[in-house]
């Protein structure tokens, strides 16, 4: 036996199951895109681009597109201790590499000492003063003292053992994290003093406070902060003393990318963080990090990807679906003519001025027009676009209507005496009118590659331009964005058209509310 | 007599179908012997003898100037093609030269001969169609037999992904191409299109199935012991050929537009190829560049001539599929039948409407061109 449940709640129910699938969807369209978008050829790859910058630059450069991560899955994070590890195993070693490697942890800094420090123990003699050397300049960081014994070969490694003994405890998140959360609540110089002392070890937990300037005291604060991650990462990007907000928000996200890109240079994972790590740390990861912290990431040219989606998707859209309107204003009373044609010419006439519309090449069309004016303005573009969209609505409105004017209950109503007229409105009409919301979904992404032909033409700054500049480019932030745009539309198109069938239609309804109960 | 060829019958005996056939045809033609309509080297010479030397040793002509190309056959025994250019040839009358014999519909931008552009881009546009259609046909035939036949969970799923795909922007898809490749190549643009025009083909496979597991050849047959594929690849999928057919014919239209539109567009790094979207384009740019006065004059006559003569097979070959397909169609609609009348109406033209008329139209399939 059924259960009986009112019929609007049912819907709803239905509704509400379709909308979650939107989700897992969407996210495979967004993995399935990326994973196609991966194999963009970077424009780092180019080797003219090494040859002009050096292996290093261009190192750093794949490494500020994330093409050291792995795609989706990242089975070995890397993080500060994995890093100072090799770090300190390649000076002992004492190899050609040696030189790179102490750059690398004079760069890891406060962040690697407890993995450092306790290691140096295990360590032989020579290779223990090397490694301990090799800290020097983050004692010089620190402001350390006295600073003679780090430079001492014989002296350094008893002198880090004793600093480690002494001062180890403070190198702990949550002494880190109130200290930073007081600074930038009270300020204090001292406060700043203590957390320069603990150098690379405060990054996580001064990004993770960082907080957009709403005012001249907060901007003091974050200002405090910055110069603080400034000093410890020797990375001269400070918020100067007359800035406005703005320049401090500039300021601040190019740390949060700062972050974004390196943080994990400076982080230690352990159980939960090392697991969530191997889904964040890829390029997928990271690009939906951007995705949801920052706007989309940012196009070619430094423009926020949603803000410019936002922008010129306003412009293609009211030329795509305002020339579907106008083409439905158009199609309805040619298929009615049609359909209603009683002798064979007006029906051929209807067919050969749809076909002229439909067979006209837009572009060659849009050319004519643009030169004799209408520049500027979207309502010339939209007839034109329109006009090759007459034809499928019209020729769906003919065959619905004829099948409707000669069904049964329109033959019982000419029967009785009403007009030809009536029938066709009354009775024709409302069957005719069903499909047409199937047909606006199709009709929308076809009538897409009209709209960047003439968007194009009419040099309307729309998606079309953004695209082609995106493709030649290869952004792919901005390609990402439109194709996961376009699929999170046409979902919610198929979804809009599928509802109003259901509540418009009583046979659709018991349908769908059966399919969806044996579905289970 | 089978359904399919009831229909093939019924297209035969209709005007408009033979216009749209002969349109494609022509254009078929034109793309499959365009070496012997337009070629910078001659169809047969003589001492060596050779035949057709555009093909046979065709890395030899490619960009080779049109003078270089006639002094190589000086003093030979030649038949020439109508036009002594291929699509890559520059001429030696130069850029946007007018129309002449040598040159019927004058040269573009680059010195090159616009008629064998447009010949070879017959060629291109048709063939790309061709190709990714055929592809779009097997993706879709397998992806929606399976939806019908497994039914259940992954019907419903396929379906989802099917309305997801076939709402997709194509020309997104192509941008997405375009920009993973250094050097575009038609296969990817193939494939691109294979990839959204896919899901059409599944949603009318699928109905076809559905409709047609509960029909009684089909029970027939699977209670005499047939296995699935066997059902459906002789007794489901012929039923299917018309609807295929249709949205095909359909589809040729809309991909030769889309081709057009991605090569008007420039999408992507440029190739020597030949595309009439391409001509139209620089049309397009020199029929909106501000010039002087007498210049202007010549400038137009040529960005006319760029923009016209593409125009015009564009307007061949949707005008041609549109009415193959429309005839197809209406084959398939008994009631709107235009070559076989049903028997009533055949009897009294002018009587409008019959109560006894049993058939009762299916729903009209939504035209999709």
């Amino acid at each position: 036996m059924r259960p009986i449940v009112a019929l609007p709640t049912r819907l709803l129910r239905h509704a509400l199951r379709r909308l979650v699938w939107l989700v897992p969807t969407l996210a495979g369209v967004s993995l399935v895109t990326f994973l196609f978008l991966s194999y963009v050829p970077d424009p780092t790859e180019d080797p003219k681009l090494t040859a002009e910058l050096g292996a290093e630059r261009v190192a750093e450069l794949r490494r500020e597109h994330f093409l050291d991560l792995p795609r989706f899955v990242n089975t070995a994070p890397n993080d500060v201790r994995a890093r100072a590890v090799l770090a300190v195993a390649t000076i002992a070693e004492d190899g050609p590499a040696a030189e790179g490697a102490r750059d690398e942890l004079a760069r890891l800094g406060g962040a690697a000492l407890p993995h450092v420090i306790p290691a140096l123990d295990g360590l032989a003699p020579t290779p223990r003063s090397k490694v301990a050397l090799a800290l020097a300049p983050v004692a010089r960081r620190m402001r350390l003292v006295p600073r003679d014994e780090t430079v001492d070969p014989e002296r350094a490694a008893s002198f880090w053992i004793r600093f480690w003994n002494d001062r180890g405890p403070e190198f702990r998140g949550n002494a880190v994290r109130s200290t930073v959360r007081r600074l930038s609540r009270y300020g204090a110089g001292t406060r700043a003093t203590d957390l320069r002392a603990l150098d690379t070890f405060v990054i996580e937990h001064i990004v993770a406070s960082l907080e957009a300037p709403s005012d001249a005291a907060s901007l003091g604060s974050t200002r405090a902060l910055v110069d603080i991650l400034a000093d410890v990462t020797e990375r001269n990007d400070r918020i100067p003393l007359d800035a406005d907000l703005d320049t401090a928000r500039a300021c601040i996200d190019r740390w949060l990318t700062f972050e974004a890109i390196y943080g994990n240079d400076f982080r230690t994972l352990n159980g939960a963080t090392r697991l969530t790590a191997v889904a964040t740390e890829t390029r997928y990861g990271k690009w939906l990090l951007f995705a949801l912290s920052s706007r989309v990431g940012k196009t070619a040219e430094g423009v926020p990807v949603l803000t410019a989606l936002g922008r010129r998707s306003t412009v293609t859209l009211t030329l795509v679906f305002g020339a579907i309107t106008f083409a439905y204003l158009l199609a309805t009373p040619l298929g009615i003519l049609a359909a209603a044609a009683r002798r064979r010419v007006n029906d051929l006439g209807v067919a050969v001025i749809v076909l002229t519309l439909y067979a006209l090449p837009t572009a060659v069309v849009a050319v004519f027009v643009a030169r004799v004016g209408g520049a500027g303005s979207l309502l010339l573009p939209t007839l034109l676009l329109a006009l090759g969209l007459v034809a499928a609505p019209a020729g769906q409105q003919r065959a619905a209507l004829h099948s409707a004017v000669f069904s049964e209950h329109a033959l019982a109503a000419r029967a009785r005496g009403s007009s030809l007229l009536r029938v066709v409105v009354v009775h024709g009409l409302r069957h005719a009118l069903f499909p047409t919301a199937t047909l606006t979904t199709l009709e929308a992404p076809m009538a897409l590659g009209g709209a960047f032909v003439l968007e194009r033409v009419f040099g309307l700054g729309g998606l079309g331009e953004a695209t082609l500049r995106a493709v030649e480019q290869r952004d792919i932030a901005w390609l990402m964005a439109l194709s996961f745009f376009a699929a999170a539309f046409a979902a919610i198109g198929v979804f809009l058209t599928d509802m109003v069938y259901a509540i418009a239609d009583p046979r659709v309804t018991s349908s769908v509310l059966d399919g969806a109960r044996r579905r289970g | 007599m089978t359904h399919f060829r009831v229909l093939m019958a019924r297209v035969l005996r209709s005007r408009r179908a033979a216009v749209g056939v002969a349109f494609l045809g022509v254009l078929a033609l034109l793309g499959i012997f365009a070496e012997w309509i337009a070629a910078p080297a001659p169809l047969i010479a003589t001492g060596p003898f050779e035949v057709l030397p555009a093909v046979v040793h065709h890395d030899r002509f490619v960009g080779l100037p049109e003078s270089a190309a006639a002094a190589l056959y000086k003093d030979r025994d030649v038949l020439w093609p109508l036009v002594h250019a291929g699509p890559t040839t520059p001429t030696s009358v130069g850029p946007h030269a007018g129309l002449s014999r040598a040159h019927p519909l004058g040269t573009d931008g680059l010195g090159r001969d616009v008629f064998a552009r447009l010949v070879y881009g017959a060629r291109t546009a048709l063939g790309l169609s061709l190709g990714a259609i055929l592809l779009s046909i097997a993706l879709g035939v397998a992806l929606g037999g399976l939806a019908g036949l497994r039914g259940g969970f992954w019907n419903d799923r396929l379906m989802r992904l099917v309305e997801t795909v076939d709402t997709f922007p194509a020309i997104i898809v192509v941008a997405l191409v375009r920009a993973m490749e250094h050097t575009p190549s038609a296969l990817s643009l193939v494939l691109a299109v294979a990839i959204v025009r896919w899901a059409e083909v599944a949603r009318l496979v699928r109905a076809e199935v559905l409709r047609a597991s509960t029909e009684g050849y089909v029970l027939a047959a699977r209670a005499l012991g047939a296995s699935p594929i066997r059902i459906f690849y002789t007794h489901i999928l012929r039923n299917a050929a018309g609807p295929i057919l249709t949205s095909a014919v359909f589809g040729v239209a809309s991909v030769v537009l889309l081709e057009a539109a991605i090569s008007f567009l420039a999408m992507g790094a440029p190739t020597p190829d030949a595309s009439w979207g391409e001509t139209l384009a620089q049309g397009a740019s020199l029929w909106m560049l501000p010039t002087g006065a007498e210049d202007g004059a010549r400038a137009d006559a040529a960005a006319l001539r760029l923009l016209l003569a593409p125009a015009f097979f564009l307007l061949i070959t949707i005008v041609g599929s549109y009415l193959v397909a429309e005839s197809l169609r209406n084959a398939m609609e008994p009631r709107t039948a235009r070559g076989t009348p049903p028997r009533a109406a055949r009897r009294d033209p002018d009587a409008p409407f019959t109560l006894r008329n049993p058939r009762k139209p299916r729903a009209a399939a939504p035209p999709h061109p």
